[in-house]
């Protein structure tokens, strides 16, 4: 009796897991998908178990297919002989897909010039990704901005409106539709970028195109600090948010304002909670557009702290773009397009609808504002695709503002594999993972932890594919963090010659041992004109980074209340020994001395194997 | 009964008369003000400066009192193009291990707190008074317990 209840147990748990399972049978798949398509987007136990797969290798994950309607064992369903995740055309197609090089580049045109010519293979890699993640299970990103169209076709369905705020009301949602139409022409491109819907028949998809996007308008506001900390820090009590992208910026100051890095910590201390704990917010920021100008990125301290990500821009041909700023603090570059947008490979993506122009409606601005209007109707615009006839697209967004969400769209991906890692392995696998483009430029360097940095790249090119392979095998989160801090006075004061190239050096023994994620040195100095100085500082494993570039774009800062200047280029080396300072005054005119220098390291303490 | 109908009359119109001379003083202050700045105290690592400002435009301030009742806070603007009014929000982060005492702020500087910010900053509304001026004199008093001192300022960032 005993016997045949067991065999009786076992062909029933037998029968639940063949049923349970993928069916290779077309009846049960799409019996599976009538029901689901009921609840899409739900938590389907069958979807959950098929979140992981792509059976059918057409780059789109089986549950998606399913919430879709899509045959997930069919890779070309439309037997048109393009795989169904590469679609252009159809009910599936993003139409404008083998435009956005950024994705996936095969080498064409993404304007309408013929000098828009991309390089093929440079690209973010996803495909391989895209098996398995589009950013479903990713969570809510955040953008802060000007606001977004929330009713562009192809964004609609993936905003959160719950999570979004208008910053001009203090009220849950992203704006009117009049100020769609007035403030959101930036915002609604870098919202295209991260999360424009796949496979919806519509224009472009976004790098995470089913991530959760919620929005601010708080550039086209006020702009006050409260409504910054209510967006950044305290709209989403249940920590659903878990990486804000900022593409904004001053980009001609210096401001040692500390009040940014603050609610970045509350950001990394107490959101983005994974199974009730928080593993923290990412903040996202551009380094700025000011290169022409001798903008440094580290001038201002929310871009230069322990808390932040800052990105450059790269260009198709994966060289820095003409307009991103260089910078210690930079950690990794994504893609931003060039700066000639009517000639060169720029970033395509959403506009708010009806507002772009074909390229034989489209006029230089002369009067300011704006860089091109529309000829019938003189609004402000951007170029867009002959074929795009409702105008709801662009191939001419370019920046840092561009990069920022690229970046942004990819590290939802890495965190829908890897959900758990805390804010400080995200930043440190960035760093380990990302692309050494540009080889040759002299602007790199590796330290002794053989990581390579750059002014120019950070660490380089963001490398989602490398953090996922990481994190979902060997990957050991780093140490609990610490901080140092050591203080050196200088009896007599060091005069820093005027106009002289080779400058002054001072070295200075940091005796505490902390294996560096962040550092920084505030240097006190009653230099004048504290644009004037270049400074560079060496390690003691003798890696050299350049801390500030000198004669800079912020005019008059000051040095004499102690300036704090970052860096992540010597993540994982050690601070105890020898450092050495360098600073040079390389404009005439003004002059001053060295008169103190505070070390600052947070980091763990436990060499990493 | 009469008399002091009188006077409550004459009292009221007194004042009317005396608010509308005040603004006019001062719009004209602002105006003077304007063309040699005003100083904002600040603090960073423990050392107190001073930065400039610049009231608003008198046109400004000309069509508000035109048109309502209540009178408009006076712009305050930076030369980076960041501002803030004579009604900000203060916003002050103590020094670690330096006790604030709270009420004790409050009623010397006319602020009433709103709530600890998750920066660390404490928020106060400014109850009687100008923000600019209440900073100033905090500072000057209180200096020794203060980390950073601002109004809620109105930031000149740049979609980039």
């Amino acid at each position: 009796m005993k016997k045949y209840l067991i065999i009786i147990i076992g062909l029933s748990i037998t029968l639940i897991l063949i049923t349970g399972c993928r069916s290779k049978s077309d009846t049960s798949v799409s019996a599976t998908t009538s029901n689901i398509q009921k609840s899409p987007e739900g938590n389907s136990t069958i979807i959950n178990f098929l979140r992981r797969g792509d059976s059918d290798n057409d780059y789109i994950p089986d549950n998606i297919e399913l919430i879709l309607g899509m045959d997930p064992h069919n890779p070309d369903e439309d037997d048109d002989g393009t795989i169904d995740g590469l679609q252009t055309s159809g009910d599936y197609g993003d139409t404008f897909f083998d435009k956005q090089w950024y994705i996936r580049s095969t080498g064409v045109k993404s304007g309408s010039a013929p000098s828009s010519t991309t390089v093929e293979g440079n690209d973010l890699h996803l495909l391989n990704l895209y098996h398995r993640y589009m950013g479903l299970h990713a969570g809510v990103v955040q953008l802060i901005d000007t606001g977004i169209d929330y009713t562009h076709e192809d964004l609609k369905d993936n905003l959160d409106l719950d999570l979004s705020r208008n910053a001009k009301q203090h009220y849950r949602s992203i704006g009117s539709p009049e100020e769609r139409q007035n403030g959101s022409y930036h915002g609604t491109m870098c919202a295209g970028i991260i999360a424009a819907r796949a496979f919806n028949g519509k224009g472009v998809r976004g790098i995470a195109p089913f991530v959760k996007l919620a929005g601010s308008n708080w550039i086209d506001s006020n702009q006050t600090t409260t409504e910054l900390e209510e967006a950044w820090t305290r709209g989403d009590p249940d920590g659903k948010i878990i990486l804000v992208s900022n593409s904004w910026g001053t980009p001609s100051v210096a401001s040692p304002n500390t009040y940014f890095e603050d609610l970045m910590e509350y950001g990394a201390k107490y959101l983005r909670k994974i199974d009730g704990i928080a593993r923290g917010k990412l903040f996202l920021k551009a380094a700025g557009n000011g290169r022409k100008n001798k903008h440094d990125a580290c001038l201002v301290y929310e871009s230069s702290n322990r808390y932040v990500i800052t990105v450059a821009s790269l260009k198709s041909d994966n060289t820095y773009a003409s307009y991103s700023s260089p910078g210690s603090c930079i950690l990794v570059s994504g893609y931003g397009g060039a700066g000639n947008i009517l000639q060169l490979a720029a970033i395509a993506t959403t506009y708010h609808t009806g507002g772009s122009a074909k390229p034989d409606n489209i006029a230089i601005n002369r009067d300011g504002g704006c860089l091109l209007v529309r000829q019938s109707d003189n609004q402000c615009t951007m170029p867009t695709w002959e074929n795009d006839d409702e105008l709801n697209y662009t191939y001419g967004m370019n920046g840092t503002s561009a990069a920022t969400p690229t970046v942004a769209g990819v590290l939802a991906l890495v965190l829908e594999a890897c959900p758990k890692l805390n804010w400080r392995d995200v930043k440190y696998l960035i760093a380990k993972h990302a692309i050494k483009v540009d080889p040759d430029n002299p602007s790199w360097v590796t330290n002794s932890a053989g990581l390579h940095h750059s002014v120019d790249y950070g660490f380089g090119l963001i490398n989602g594919e490398g953090m996922v392979a990481d994190c979902e095998k060997k990957y050991t989160p780093l140490p609990q963090s610490d901080t140092i801090e050591e203080n050196f006075n200088i009896d007599s004061n060091i005069s820093i010659p005027d106009n002289n190239l080779s400058g002054i050096s001072y070295s200075f023994d940091v005796t505490k041992e902390l294996i560096i994620e962040w550092m920084d040195v505030t240097i006190t100095s009653d230099h004048s004109y504290g644009s004037d100085l270049e400074i560079y500082l060496t390690s003691p494993a003798g890696t050299t980074t350049r801390l500030m570039l000198g004669k800079n774009s912020a005019r008059n800062y000051s040095l004499k209340r102690g300036f704090r200047y970052g860096s992540v280029a010597f993540m994982g080396e050690s601070t105890a020994g020898t450092w050495t300072l360098r600073i040079a005054d390389i404009f005439n005119g003004d002059e001053g001395s060295l008169q103190h220098v505070k070390f600052g390291a947070f980091g763990h303490h436990r060499e990493r194997q | 009964m009469k008399i002091i109908i009188l006077i409550t009359i004459v009292a009221i119109f007194g004042n009317i008369l005396y608010a509308n001379k005040k603004k006019v003083l001062l719009i004209d202050n602002a105006d003077i003000v304007k063309s040699r700045g005003i100083k904002i105290s600040t603090i960073r690592n423990g050392i107190i400066a001073e930065k400039m400002v610049y009231p608003a435009k008198k046109v400004d301030l000309l069509q508000h009192t035109q048109s309502t009742s209540i009178e408009k806070p006076t712009e305050y603007l930076f030369s980076d193009g960041t501002k803030f009014n004579s009604k900000s929000h203060i916003m002050i982060k103590f020094n670690k291990g330096k006790e604030a005492n709270i009420k004790e702020l409050e009623q010397n500087y006319h602020l009433k707190l709103i709530r600890k910010m998750t920066s660390g900053d404490f928020l106060f509304k400014i109850i009687r008074g100008d923000t600019l001026q209440a900073i100033n004199a905090i500072l000057k008093e209180e200096s020794d317990k203060i980390e950073r001192i601002s109004p809620n300022i109105s930031f000149n960032m740049k979609p980039l």
